[in-house]
């Protein structure tokens, strides 16, 4: 992730052969859309019977063989599922103020340590997850609903409209990133975290909607699309019905890294005091108040502070990697993306 | 080419052409500017003279002090200039006044040697040998001229002046000779504060052709840019961002100076002042408050010095039609004051940076005797939270918990409101900080705050003078002498310009009268008793809570002598005795 | 090719002029410079009132737009409504700190990360690549300010402990105002340089590792091994090249972008550097400061956007512009 926060064109990586080979037998094959491939099941070698199976079960297949993938979505289960019931696991109160522990280190009674007003920081982390999950999750949908539709319209019809769609496209990815993100928060977002969220969705359907453009244009032209309009489908039917369901691989790729995404650039307009602001908790604010209180009474450095939100991020969007890896290779087996 | 290149071209030309039309509307000055050609010699040349060893520097009589702020102007009458940090280095160092005021609050006359003041006028003796260091011309006395032209410019109304209190209360000047000159009060206005005017006094013959917004930008001079000064020291170089050298006046009428020069580094990050102030790069630093200070708090070579700062702290509540209903209630009030405890805040806060910081407990002194002792009229509501909950049971509040626990989700309803508040401030650490803890101190009890963070534009901007919340916490900035929060308390008036600093509508006849009264009493002692009176009423009536004055912090090396005294809490600040600093052993 | 380029800038014009109006109305609503005015009880609305009519504080937004857009032609920018001095020097002075350590860290990151691209793709599969694979998605993860604070932390405690410096952790140099170029400026810049380094290490290596992957696995590749040319005059003459074409224009997008300030690193370890000029700018709500660099930048990332698309069409024969 750069430092300027690029909004993502697809998936941050390039596609290349995955770290981890999967389902190599199947690569190369040209699936074509909404067809169905028989294959033969082994285990039912003995009667020789045809299990015809559908793309998504391969797809399916693929991802669960994708060994970081699982681990990947292992790790989000557990960190979501610590955040979805904040409430029941965490030890204390989130606001909890204890004046006489105040910065102490990592111990039994307080497994993160506490901050400067003696909070826990083992709950507050908890809620931090809570709070960049509600973030990225809803960021990552809402950009690639709008994305979605956007780039389906342009593609689709053309034209002037199709040129006025991506020059605001154009107008969005040429202004500096995180300094427009930052002007605006400051300004519109003042510290509550559906403003937040709702100014990050305005730069992060770019991404979607350049990626639905493409496919939508490509395949407008296709013999299948022709005979539908042939037989009366109107413009509806035929975007949702035939081109849509093509663009479902690259929207649920891109939707699961831009979770990873928009945590980060959370992450860091909260770290900077534009984003959300204390005492409404995200990983980033954590960090950043650490850095307003870095010492300890006596002088030391309460690493803690610091360390663990990070860390916790660092293994949120590790894991969101991951998944999205899996999920490009399985969705997406024959993609090979550079610079969009 | 392409038609579409046209258009594109077309509307590059128009874009350019309504620029061009907004020039001529407003042709002239750039917008925002503020022409100023005068400079200094620069910083860079002087500061890679300096030397960067301590003992070339016990040899050279110089040292380095690390500025915490980018300053941008010497002007300390002008708005846009009148910060701490410049006047650490072009008030008493450089431009004197009547008075300076010492470490302990006092007034001590400085470059006046008798000074008499009553109802009709205000008479200053000007010392005899105090004198005027242009550099590149023959030394000046100081005379009454200056003081009279100080008078007029700061009354200027296209002077952009951070206060003109007190100036505006004069009617006419007379100048007896060069070195007495009288002021006379328009009726009715006589000014009891009378020491906090002069203490900058302009040296106009000087300035000839300069106009006050834009003078002393870039530098301490005469309009032919060469430096002047009154003080000790006089300002041989500066650049803006990056420092500034004083240097010492040989033609003072004072003790000279015992430091030849002194660098000033501007060091605008906590975490570099602190590294340099350890690592031994500057010699001394005044830092704003923050916790990254207690690194600095147990060196054995450096002196660590924490006093409480003429700031006050302090909750508003308000009382007007903007506020909560409930909030005009004297025992609601009481109630909030009796569940805040005060010092653990303080300590919390405070404790690593400023030990023994203890809570401000009256509302018009800050400092010394007058706020302590039987002045302290704030202390019979500190900390009490049972008898917050009596009180409040005894006005027929229900529902609220019967003693105090710190798990209470109980809110009290009162005549049927509940006594649930909005709390705003601005969006400071610290002040985020003790939002919290006064929150859980006060739901202890049962009362709930809702707190909102603010910039502090839109806070100081539009929530405060809309007078619309509930509870706000700000600090003001003070000084020794009472009346400067007058504007504070007096009853809002904007027709004629009473109270503008009022923002919680607090209204008392008699407090007015009594401040009425001091403002314009010469006797001393009187005038204590009328604010001392006036602070017992405003103690009682809970419209202000005074939290604390946050400490100001002075750290230098243990080798640098005559700067024991140094840490002064007024607008002087630690330069206040700057001449007397010297290398020891 | 000239029709393209004049396209593009000609383009990116309203562009410009809209996203700087839309800024500008944003942080002119923000609030009132003047608000810091009044925390001293005894303040002046004669003056108030005086610096509202200066700064044409009273005038609408609109108009002062183009008054500010005057500004930026007549008066290089204008000046700064918080400090009143000349934005220009300002600029230029932290744009060079920027530019400085940036360019350090950008060309220590394309060189590591176009060998170890190189190396991991030749040895794909390997222990090698699998370490160097998981530390880009580490570098992925990573959030900037949290890998710049943990240099930080480390190395603040390592000083504490043991009173030894190693690495400056904050500043430009140890007195502010020092030379550009001295051992001290890079005792300082150290860490922000590792920093920036390994977050665009991450990208640069698995971009390469990707272009060769695809170039190597390409026909003509495949025809130069059949034909027998040697495996290191392979890689060398025919895949290297190929696979450094997407590399440039990562790397001037990035460039571009990491100009309008690397905020983030800037702001950790207090760096006069244009990101860090902007965050105090917005901080005070300075309203001309934002301006200037919001329209600084935005020149900025326009300007290698069209290197980047340039150099992409340059040195890719398969790509033509019209």
């Amino acid at each position: 992730m750069t430092e300027a926060s690029r909004p993502p064109q697809g998936p941050l990586a390039p596609s290349d052969d995955s770290l981890f080979p999967s389902a190599q037998g199947l690569e190369g094959e040209n699936i074509a859309p909404n067809s169905v491939v028989g294959a033969v099941d082994d285990t039912h070698a003995a009667g020789l019977e045809l299990k015809v199976r559908s793309q998504w079960s391969y797809a399916r297949m693929r991802f669960f063989r994708h060994r970081l993938a699982l681990i990947g979505l292992f790790g989000l289960v557990v960190i979501f599922g610590a955040g979805i019931f904040a409430g029941l696991i965490s030890p204390y109160s989130y606001s909890e103020i204890d004046l006489n522990h105040i910065i102490q280190g990592p111990s039994l009674a307080h497994y993160f340590g506490t901050d400067a007003l003696g909070r826990d920081q083992f709950t507050r982390v908890i809620w931090g997850i809570r709070t960049s999950m509600e973030v990225g999750v809803f960021v990552a949908v809402v950009s690639t609903f709008v994305g979605l539709v956007i780039g389906a319209v342009a593609g689709y019809y053309g034209g002037w409209l199709d040129n006025l769609l991506m020059r605001v496209t154009d107008l969005v990815l040429t202004l500096p990133l995180l300094a427009i993100l930052l002007t605006a928060t400051a300004l519109l977002g003042q510290g509550n975290q559906w403003r937040v969220s709702l100014i990050l969705v305005f730069f992060f359907w770019t991404g979607i909607a350049r990626v639905v453009r493409g496919i939508f244009l490509s395949l407008r032209e296709k013999e299948y699309v022709e005979a539908a309009k042939a037989s009366g489908a109107g413009d509806a039917r035929l975007m949702f019905r035939h081109i849509l369901p093509n663009t479902l691989g690259p929207i649920v790729v891109n939707a699961t890294l831009a979770v990873g995404t928009a945590i980060l650039v959370e992450a860091a307009l909260s770290f900077l005091n534009f984003g959300i602001k204390p005492p409404t908790p995200s990983l980033g604010v954590l960090v950043s108040d650490a850095q307003a209180n870095p010492n300890t009474p006596t002088g030391g450095i309460a690493w803690w502070l610091t360390i663990f939100p990070g860390l916790t991020i660092v293994v949120i969007v590790l894991c969101v990697n991951f998944v999205g890896d899996g999920l490009r290779d399985a969705l997406d087996p024959t993609q090979r993306r550079m610079r969009a | 080419m392409h038609r579409r290149v046209w258009f594109l071209a077309a509307a590059v030309v128009a874009v350019l052409g309504l620029t061009g039309s907004a020039a001529a509307v407003t042709a002239g000055k750039s917008s925002s500017s503020n022409a100023s050609s005068l400079h200094a010699a620069p910083f860079a040349k002087a500061w890679a003279n300096t030397p960067r060893t301590p003992a070339a520097r016990a040899a050279k009589k110089t040292m380095v002090f690390g500025l915490e702020q980018t300053v941008t102007g010497f002007n300390l009458g002008n708005a846009d200039q009148n910060a701490f940090y410049a006047a650490i280095v072009a008030g008493t160092p450089v431009i004197r006044g009547t008075y300076i005021i010492n470490n302990k609050g006092k007034y001590l006359l400085d470059m006046a040697s008798k000074v008499k003041a009553s109802k009709k006028s205000l008479t200053i003796w000007i010392k005899k040998n105090a004198n005027w260091n242009w550099l590149g011309h023959k030394s000046k006395p100081v005379t009454a001229a200056d003081y009279i032209y100080t008078w007029k410019i700061i009354t200027d109304p296209t002077s952009n002046v951070a206060s003109a209190v007190g100036y505006s209360n004069i009617a006419r000047a007379k100048a007896h000779g060069k070195k007495r000159v009288t002021f006379f009060w328009k009726k009715g206005q006589a000014f009891a504060d009378y020491r906090d005017l002069f203490g900058y006094v302009y040296p106009g013959f000087a300035l000839k052709g300069q106009k006050f917004n834009d003078y002393w930008h870039n530098c301490v001079c005469g309009n032919d840019g060469h430096p002047i000064s009154n003080g000790p020291f006089y300002m041989s170089s500066y650049t803006q961002g990056q420092g500034m050298v004083l240097k010492k006046n040989p033609k003072w009428y004072g003790a000279k100076a015992k430091l030849n020069s002194i660098a000033f580094k501007i060091i605008t990050d906590t975490n570099s002042e602190i590294q340099a102030m350890r690592g031994g790069e500057v010699d001394a630093i005044t830092p704003s408050p923050e916790s990254a200070l207690s690194t600095l708090v147990h060196q054995k070579n450096l002196v660590y010095s924490a006093v409480p700062s003429f700031t006050q702290e302090h909750w508003d509540i308000e009382v007007g039609p903007g506020g909560a209903p409930l909030l005009k209630k004297l025992f609601i009030r009481q109630a909030i004051a009796l569940g805040m405890n005060r010092p653990s805040l303080i300590n919390a806060l405070y404790g690593g940076i400023a030990p023994g910081l203890k809570p401000l407990n009256n509302t018009f002194y800050e400092f010394g005797s007058p706020a302590s002792g039987k002045f302290a009229y704030f202390k019979k509501y500190n900390f009490n939270q049972k008898n917050a909950i009596s009180l409040l049971k005894k006005h027929g509040c229900t529902g609220g918990p019967s003693s105090p626990s710190a798990g209470n989700n109980n809110v009290w309803t009162c005549g049927g409101q509940k006594t649930e508040f909005h709390f705003d401030t601005t969006s400071r650490a610290s002040r985020v900080q003790s939002s919290q803890i006064f929150k859980q101190q006060l739901m202890a009890i049962g009362i709930k705050l809702d707190v909102g963070i603010h910039d502090p534009a839109s806070f100081f901007g539009t929530i405060l003078p809309n007078a619309n919340f509930d509870l706000g916490e700000y600090a003001w900035i003070g000084g020794p002498d009472p009346s400067g929060f007058d504007a504070i308390y007096q009853c809002y008036d904007a027709a004629k310009n009473l109270g503008g600093s009022n923002y919680k509508r607090y209204c008392s006849k008699k407090v007015d009268s009594l401040i009425k009264k001091g403002e314009a009493n010469f006797n001393a002692n009187k005038r204590t008793a009328q604010y001392q009176q006036a602070a017992k009423i405003t103690s009682n009536s809970i419209a202000v809570i005074p939290l604390y004055a946050p400490p100001q912090i002075f750290v230098y090396k243990r080798a640098l002598q005559g700067a024991s005294k140094s840490n002064n809490p007024t607008s002087e600040g630690p330069t206040w005795n700057l001449q007397s600093w010297h290398w020891g052993s | 090719m000239l029709t393209y380029i004049v396209r593009r800038i000609l383009y990116s014009i309203p562009v410009l002029f809209f996203s700087t109006f839309l800024s500008f109305i944003f942080v002119a609503y923000a609030g009132n410079p003047l608000a810091q005015l009044r925390s001293n009880p005894r303040f002046s609305q004669q003056t108030v009132d005086n610096m509202t009519h200066q700064l044409h504080l009273d005038l609408p937004v609109v108009q002062r737009y183009f008054l500010w857009l005057q500004d930026v032609f007549t008066h290089k920018l204008g000046n700064s409504l918080y400090t009143g001095q000349a934005l220009w020097p300002q600029i230029t002075r932290t744009m060079g700190h920027t530019a400085q350590f940036i360019i350090i860290s950008e060309v220590l990151a394309l060189i590591l990360g176009v060998s170890i691209g190189i190396y991991s793709a030749i040895r794909q599969y390997s222990v090698f690549d699998y370490l160097f694979t998981s530390i880009s998605f580490l570098g992925f993860a990573m959030p900037t300010f949290w890998l710049a604070l943990l240099l930080q932390i480390t190395f603040t405690d390592i000083f504490l402990h043991y009173n030894v410096r190693i690495f400056y952790t904050s500043g430009l140099n140890s007195l502010p105002g020092g030379p550009a170029w001295s051992w001290d400026r890079m005792q300082h810049l150290a860490l922000p340089i590792a920093t920036l380094c390994i977050i665009s290490f991450a990208l640069y290596s698995r971009y390469m590792r990707a272009s060769m992957l695809d170039v190597i696995n390409s026909d003509y590749v495949r025809t130069a091994r059949a034909k027998g040319v040697s495996e290191w005059r392979v890689i060398m003459r025919h895949v290297f090249r190929n696979a450094l074409i997407p590399i440039t224009t990562v790397a001037a997008l990035n460039f571009g972008a990491l100009l309008g300030g690397a905020i983030v690193t800037e702001t950790v370890f207090s760096l006069d550097g244009i990101g860090f000029f902007f965050i105090q700018s917005l901080q005070t709500l300075d309203l001309y400061a934002v301006m200037a660099y919001l329209l600084i930048t935005a020149i900025a990332v326009v300007v290698f956007n069209l290197i980047a698309d340039i150099a992409y069409g340059f040195l890719d024969p398969r790509i033509r512009y019209d």
